[in-house]
């Protein structure tokens, strides 16, 4: 009698060789973009519609047969769960242990998740298995990821991720929260799923730890799609700031919690949530800001007691300069302001320091002045670091540190010109990553400026970053075929030209953001 | 009020937190010779390993005391003109904190979202493990 024919490998193998076609397809999808056009959208969706519909029927006739005692079908079972759920494997078991090769072997057959972009997936992937390693970063791993990054062209989101990942490997931390967030920058682009989803979560889980959860609010609504993970978090965001109230919306956060992974280390934080949600506000820091003159009597700006010390006016000013990190409303630093121009005005305190500057022996500066120039320094300091802009009619002191400021934020815009604009003359080049960087780096520096000078700032800083910008961008585009950086630095631009009205911009602009990736 | 000591104030109230009089615990209208006597004396106690001369209190919290600290100190107040700005800076009683990590220690929250947020938030969802 002969042997019944084995058709499920054979079957497995055949979807394996078609997902490994797939894939090599996509790669020439990609270099498809090199064309000149816009691209259709990746098929890596076709190939993993293919491998499901092929290997979930094996794996239930390897399952049987395992239940049935043939363990000879459980390594056949486990190789097809890892073709079906090549990411989800990655990210529960291979980054958590660190093996970071094989997190890059098996994130190459995820053609859903990491579809068009299934290189940057895999070199992401490896990155963050190695920071989760235990022991001194691996330096040779770390070579050969970055060597498999700047091999990527066109560079897309998983890229950027992994250089962002490696940054955090050298404890570069603002460098990577800086790379993470210029994610969000590339057009909500099917290739820029994986990697925009991933970025969301991180960041709205570093805004969770914070408590600034209207910034977990504001992320998880205004990126799509969202992963289990940031959908969570959105929904956890919105309950601590209005409330889980009725049986929809606690149904809502129990789906996204039930579907969500690490149930057991959340639950306590879903059920506060439900529990006390949006009652005391948690984490609302920016809604209890500290208050410049929290203690009226003490902060009287006149002197206090006998000694004339301006008490109140020092008092609120440690306030505010030790206040947690976050926005800081102008309406609080025109008040300091306002308390130390009328302390330093004030007779009583100059009397005094006329009769300790005669009793010491300062006779040969004022030191009046000196103090005025410090709190100057400080209250530019505090503009600078909460990215806050002056109100209408700003008292004296807050009007000079303004100044200063703003005079400092142009400057480092036009630093940021200089080098891209130098290597354009000439016709020099780096990595697609570092000029992204450089990107960064000025989108970075030309917000902060606009954060301090408004519309004002924006109308004087525009059309020389517009021509920056744009050619760089033009060069990624033509020259070097990044159509996913040069795309989101257009789409970066666009509201830009939109807010200053410049029409010659706005219709270039369009048509190169129309130019797709 | 003395607690458990915060890393080098940075450069968010230095002016308050490194206020000389505070490193040598003297009130802004002593004399010249005070100023000499009591770094001498810290100096010594630091020098021999004295606890209660490693910290000292300012508003802001409790910060670590050093030798160059102290040395630090001791000449800004030597100059007259640079002391007189720091009499004006040290406005506020030291034993009186405003530092915020210096209230009651944090409530047992049993995993739950503290008040500030939820710090656990990165290590279940985030890049890193910590």
């Amino acid at each position: 009698m002969e042997a019944p024919l084995n058709v499920q490998p054979l079957l497995l193998i055949a979807a394996l060789i078609r997902l490994i076609l797939g894939v090599l397809a996509m790669s020439a999808s990609a270099a498809g973009d090199k064309a000149g056009h816009a691209t259709s959208p990746p098929q890596g969706v076709y190939w993993a519609v293919l491998v499901w519909a092929v290997v979930p029927i094996c794996c239930v006739v390897w399952c049987l047969g395992a239940f049935d005692g043939d363990l000879s079908r459980v390594p056949w079972l486990v190789a097809g769960l890892l073709v079906l759920f090549p990411w989800w494997a990655t990210r529960r078991v291979f980054i958590p242990l660190g093996m970071w090769r094989t997190a890059y072997a098996v994130t190459r057959l995820s053609a859903y998740w990491w579809r068009g972009d299934t290189e940057g997936g895999a070199t992401m992937a490896a990155a963050w298995a190695l920071l989760h390693g235990r022991g001194r970063p691996n330096a040779a791993a770390v070579t050969w990821i970055l060597a498999r990054r700047d091999a990527q062209q066109p560079l897309r989101g998983g890229g950027l991720l992994a250089t962002a990942l490696i940054a955090d490997l050298r404890d570069d931390r603002e460098g990577m929260l800086a790379l993470t967030r210029s994610v969000l920058h590339l057009a909500p682009d099917p290739r820029h799923f994986g990697a925009r989803a991933i970025a969301t979560q991180w960041l709205a889980a570093d805004a969770a730890s914070r408590g600034d959860w209207p910034a977990v609010e504001a992320l998880t609504q205004a990126v799509r799609p969202l992963n289990a993970e940031a959908r969570l978090l959105g929904f956890i965001a919105r309950g601590q700031r209005h409330g889980v109230r009725g049986a929809l919306a606690k149904g809502r956060l129990m789906a996204a919690w039930l579907l969500a992974p690490h149930r057991w280390q959340t639950w306590a934080v879903v059920a506060q949530t439900m529990r006390t949600g949006g009652a005391n506000g948690p984490g609302e820091r920016d809604e209890a800001p500290p208050q410049a003159d929290a203690e009226p009597d003490e902060a009287d700006a006149g002197p206090a007691g006998e000694s004339g010390w301006p008490l109140g006016a020092v008092a609120a000013h440690a306030r505010l300069m030790t206040a947690a990190d976050g926005s800081l409303p102008s309406e609080q630093l025109a008040e300091l302001a306002a308390v130390w121009e009328k302390a330093l005005s004030s007779e009583a305190l100059r009397t005094f320091v006329g009769k300790r500057a005669m009793a010491t022996g300062a006779r040969r500066v004022d030191a009046l002045a000196v103090t005025r120039a410090q709190v100057v320094d400080d209250l530019a300091q505090l503009l600078r670091r909460r990215k806050t802009s002056v109100g209408q009619d700003p008292p004296l002191l807050l009007a000079e540190a303004s100044l200063r400021v703003e005079s400092t934020a142009s400057a480092e815009v036009e630093a940021c010109w200089a080098p891209i604009e130098r290597r354009r003359k000439e016709g020099a080049e780096l990595c697609a990553t570092d000029e992204w960087r450089e990107f960064v780096a000025l989108q970075t520096a030309y917000a902060a400026a606009i954060a301090l000078r408004g519309d004002a700032g924006r109308r004087l800083l525009f059309d020389e970053t517009d021509t920056v910008v744009s050619h760089l961008a033009a060069r990624l585009w033509n020259d070097r075929q990044e159509r996913s950086l040069a795309n989101a630095m257009f789409n970066w631009l666009l509201p830009e030209a939109e807010a200053v009205q410049d029409e010659e911009a706005i219709n270039r602009l369009r048509r190169n953001v129309r130019g797709g990736l | 009020m003395s607690g458990t000591p915060k890393d080098a104030p940075g450069a968010n109230g230095a002016r308050i937190a490194q206020n000389p009089f505070y490193v040598l615990e003297l009130p802004s209208e002593c004399a010249a010779v005070q100023v000499e006597r009591q770094g001498n004396k810290l100096l010594a106690m630091l020098e021999l390993g004295f606890v209660e001369a490693e910290t000292y209190d300012s508003p802001l919290g409790t910060y670590p005391r050093t030798a160059e600290a102290v040395r630090r100190a001791m000449a800004e107040l030597q100059d007259p003109e640079r002391r007189l700005v720091h009499e004006l800076w040290a406005a506020m009683d030291p034993t009186v904190s405003m530092d915020p990590d210096s209230d009651d220690p944090t409530p047992e929250t049993n995993g739950a979202a503290p008040a500030g947020g939820w710090p656990e938030a990165m290590d279940v969802f985030g890049w890193r493990r910590r």
